[in-house]
């Protein structure tokens, strides 16, 4: 299929627009830059490859939080450890970024691996992105009782949070 | 009036231009009174200014992916719609038309040795029980022993890093399973480390790392593809696939490094 020359401008347009949104949700999930770089260009090509169903939703912010989340979750689930770094691993301060990404890798690992995507999704746009039940309504396009739903079963069976 | 918190997603919303007329007019009246959501969207700013100033759209992997696809004769009248670049245009032509013919001629041994035994790009250290070792492919290497790369670039902006076992497997190490891509974007300059290590698992026999310096991003399908074609049934023994490899790599914009190892 021939694409032609103003969908480059257009692809230029919404990443200028929307991939420091991107960038910035995956170095919360996974604290480093460079990962978090690959990540968001991982995510705008799907975006390209996927642009003219989005485009007719109309709801791009959404669909890059969506896939976004997604993504990082799986990859933090299948990181087997930590890169063999001598700096990183002969200072005193600079441990943090690691432990840090080893931290948000447990909560996936023991919290999140039991759960289907759309409780994964609503949990994380809970806890960590800190959203209200409202604005996971508008971003996932569920009815905010389906969102307590999912959220009462995750609380019961983790055990990790007071109900509310 | 003032927010306790920010109102997080109308904000991201308002500052991707996806909310409607109404709710846009709705949010500039608020942020004139709200420090808190203003302070907010200053943020989203300053992040959007920081990280487009590091990663402009030029550095991302899509980019150019539409002109790509382009038929070729509109990319070549472009080309040469630049009348003070038409020299060079003409001998890129002229290279581009030699360079299957110069392919197809028989090499004497000699050069071939040259060009398979061509510069180091690559080149590692290993780690075993704690200590931290030279790498050279007379060692010979056990499960757990941890491997560093460190690769040197000059003028490509791309590597990407497979290793070929002696079953014909072939491991991508970045940016991840997940990805379509096989390459990440690299610095340039000499012996800099590749962002991850490699722990060797227990199969025995030899395992080729390969390097391949692009520059432009390369999908793991093209690296499959490119070595199918050298994958013979049965596999052909590693000296024989490291020269194919560096004899013909990927594409003509890109160059291959590679490291043989044993493991016992």
């Amino acid at each position: 299929m021939m694409i032609k020359r103003e969908s480059e401008q257009e692809i230029k347009e919404i990443y200028e627009k929307y991939a420091s949104l991107v960038h910035r949700r995956c170095l919360s999930f996974l604290k480093s830059e460079d990962e978090a770089w690959d990540a968001t260009q991982e995510v705008f090509m799907r975006l390209i490859d996927s642009l003219p169903a989005i485009k007719k939703k109309g709801a791009i912010l959404s669909w890059l939080y969506k896939t976004s989340t997604n993504y990082c979750i799986s990859l933090l689930r299948k990181k087997t450890g930590i890169a063999f770094d001598e700096e990183l691993h002969s200072g005193d301060g600079c441990l943090a970024a690691q432990d840090k990404a080893l931290i948000i890798k447990d909560v996936v690992e023991r919290l999140l691996r039991p759960w289907d995507r759309k409780t994964q999704e609503i949990v994380v746009y809970t806890y960590i992105d800190g959203y209200n039940q409202s604005e996971i309504s508008r971003l996932m396009g569920i009815g905010e009782s389906t969102i307590r739903r999912h959220l009462t079963r995750f609380r019961q069976k983790s055990g990790q949070f007071k109900d509310e | 009036m003032a927010c306790e918190k920010p109102r997080q997603l109308d904000l991201e919303l308002f500052f991707a231009g996806e909310l409607d007329t109404a709710g846009s007019g709705e949010m500039e009246s608020h942020l004139e009174e709200c420090p808190v959501c203003s302070g907010y969207l200053e943020e989203l700013q300053a992040n959007k200014n920081a990280f487009l100033s590091r990663h402009p759209y030029s550095s991302f992997a899509g980019a150019g992916a539409a002109q790509e696809e382009e038929p070729w004769y509109d990319r070549l009248w472009g080309l040469f719609m630049k009348p003070a670049l038409i020299p060079v245009y003409a001998l890129l032509v002229l290279a581009v038309c030699l360079i299957p013919y110069l392919a197809s001629i028989d090499k004497p041994e000699q050069e071939k040795e040259i060009i398979y035994k061509g510069k180091t790009d690559i080149s590692f250290i290993y780690r075993r029980d704690g200590k931290v070792y030279d790498g050279s492919p007379d060692i010979s290497f056990l499960e757990n022993d941890e491997i560093q790369i460190f690769y040197t670039s000059t003028r490509y902006r791309y590597m990407t890093l497979i290793s070929v076992d002696r079953k014909g497997q072939v491991s991508f190490y970045q940016p991840g399973p997940d990805s379509l891509l096989g390459s990440i974007e690299i610095n340039m300059g000499a012996k800099l480390a590749y962002p991850r290590s490699i722990i060797l698992d227990d199969t025995k026999g030899w395992e080729l790392f390969t390097a391949i310096f692009s520059n432009k991003p390369v999908k793991k399908q093209e690296v499959d593809s490119w070595l199918k074609n050298k994958k013979n049934t049965p596999m052909p023994d590693p000296v024989s696939l490291e020269h194919e490899l560096n004899r013909e790599p990927l594409s003509k914009e890109s160059k291959v490094a590679t490291i043989l190892i044993t493991k016992g």
